[in-house]
């Protein structure tokens, strides 16, 4: 499974996005698929910058979070909790909706 | 400005009428630049099938792996919502085949679950590795698999088109990732009406 999501850096200085987690899955990491000729193959990243005033996006064929090994079972509609670490310490906790991967 | 604006007009209906006789297709014409669909694959029930079973049918044909988080979902999920644009005589005219390029972790049981959440015209289908390889060269696409991390979880590359192959087998068309659904399922249409 994977997460989407906007990330918005209203604040004057940069933020770097370095990790993420859930209580609904045992791991989650930041990925980013890069489609090169046809090929699709996806990339572990480490940190993801965001730059002051500036947006960033996970989406399809793009950066996402990649969720695995869920803990129970999931339902579409269902609010799963993801939590998201910056290289500064804070951390920011957002509801994610579950949607089936043709909803827009 | 006005009458420049119906000109061009005038001109792109005398365009279609001239070119009425040619199907014009949304998605990437291919009919002919490769072979028609054969291969011999185990299916997501665990039985040896081949391409001949699926004839009769327009065949959608993608290669990817269950534990792909991005972009096989989207693919599906474009695939599905293509589907559903369909009246249904015409959906049950086409049918989707997930070749799974990671038997290793996706075995009949795994691919069953997984096609099954998309609908049920979706098959999954997985085989050796001489089996994938022989069917993936014939359509000229490669896969790989990435290192795998301290979990034993690794990623799996593959192809991000879909091939299109009528009710006789024959390639017809190239489905890619920047398709809108919309375009997909008047090509399927198209082809399930021939």
């Amino acid at each position: 499974m994977a997460g989407y999501l906007v990330l918005h850096n209203s604040g004057d200085r940069p933020a770097t996005l370095t990790d993420a987690a859930s209580p609904a899955f045992a791991r989650v990491m930041l990925h980013r698929t890069v489609i090169t000729d046809g090929q699709a193959g996806m990339r572990h990243v480490d940190s993801v910058e965001l730059p002051a005033g500036g947006e960033l996006r996970f989406e399809p064929g793009g950066y996402h979070l990649m969720l695995m090994q869920r803990r129970g079972d999931l339902h579409i509609g269902d609010r799963v909790e993801l939590t998201l670490r910056f290289a500064d310490g804070s951390t920011l906790t957002a509801p994610f909706l579950l949607k089936a991967p043709y909803q827009q | 400005m006005k009458r420049l604006i119906s000109i061009v007009s005038i001109i792109a209906v005398l365009l279609s009428i001239g070119c009425s006789r040619e199907i014009d297709w949304h998605t990437k014409d291919i009919s002919g630049l490769m072979p028609e669909l054969a291969f011999t694959l185990t299916s997501e029930q665990g039985e040896t099938v081949t391409a001949e079973q699926y004839r009769g049918k327009v065949n959608l044909l993608f290669f990817g792996y269950t534990h792909c988080p991005d972009v096989c979902p989207i693919t599906l999920g474009r695939l599905r919502a293509a589907l559903d644009q369909l009246d249904p005589e015409q959906r049950r005219q086409v049918e989707i085949l997930f070749v799974s390029v990671d038997p290793q972790r996706d075995d009949p049981a795994q691919l069953r679950e997984y096609t099954d959440a998309f609908g049920a015209d979706f098959i999954g289908l997985t085989g050796s590795p001489e089996q994938l390889d022989k069917l993936t060269r014939r359509y000229r696409v490669t896969y790989g698999y990435g290192e795998p991390d301290a979990n034993g979880d690794y990623p799996v590359s593959h192809s991000s088109a879909v091939f299109a192959f009528d009710k006789q087998g024959e390639v017809r068309l190239l489905i890619r990732d920047d398709d809108d659904p919309q375009a997909v399922a008047a090509d399927l249409a198209q082809l399930a009406a021939a």
